[in-house]
């Protein structure tokens, strides 16, 4: 039995990029449409019994488009936001400019899965601190080469 | 382990922000 929150379907908001580069575009878009098959499966299941679940990608900025997107929708609860945890806790102090509040404009609902990153160096390179690898490499000369599972900048 | 709750989360949250905003700011790391 459809409840009154279901009578409107519901747009799950995807953050993540299809792929993030050429090279890894298979592997991505095999991860981020199982995310999206997961979390909207899995609303489909507990909350609505039947209801459509809309998968939306906004990809851009590191996850700023979508939660923009999804802090200004009706607050009605029809509007989710899948984003990483950047989004939260590096974002509001890495971008100079930002259009959403993370803490006032959007609230955590679950986790729907965790990971670690890493800055690895090559062991032979004579750093041992995040800042004195920055200090050596904004020196460089040529540029420091790097290889990353995001972008490219 | 993964919070389930939303104070869990939340707490998690500030937790996390309170370590970033040190790293980035340490870092003097700023996107426009």
């Amino acid at each position: 039995m459809a409840t009154d929150a279901c009578a409107v379907n519901l747009t799950l908001t995807l953050s993540l990029p299809a792929c993030f580069s050429m090279d890894a575009c298979a592997l991505r878009a095999k991860a981020v449409r199982w995310i999206g098959r997961l979390a909207a499966g899995s609303l489909v299941a507990w909350v609505c019994a039947g209801q459509a679940v809309v998968v939306d990608n906004k990809v851009g900025s590191k996850g700023q488009v979508a939660a923009e997107f999804v802090a200004r929708a009706p607050a009605n609860g029809h509007t989710l936001l899948v984003g990483m945890d950047s989004l939260f806790v590096i974002n509001p102090y890495l971008y100079a400019l930002r259009g959403v509040d993370v803490n006032q404009d959007l609230m955590p609902v679950a986790t729907l899965g965790s990971n670690q990153f890493v800055l690895a160096l090559h062991p032979q390179l004579p750093v041992k601190a995040p800042a004195r690898f920055v200090a050596r490499a904004k020196k460089s000369n040529p540029p420091l080469a790097y290889a990353s599972a995001g972008r490219r900048h | 382990m993964l919070q389930t709750s939303l104070d869990q989360m939340q707490q998690m949250i500030k937790q996390e922000q309170a370590s970033y905003s040190k790293v980035i700011r340490d870092l003097q790391v700023k996107v426009d």
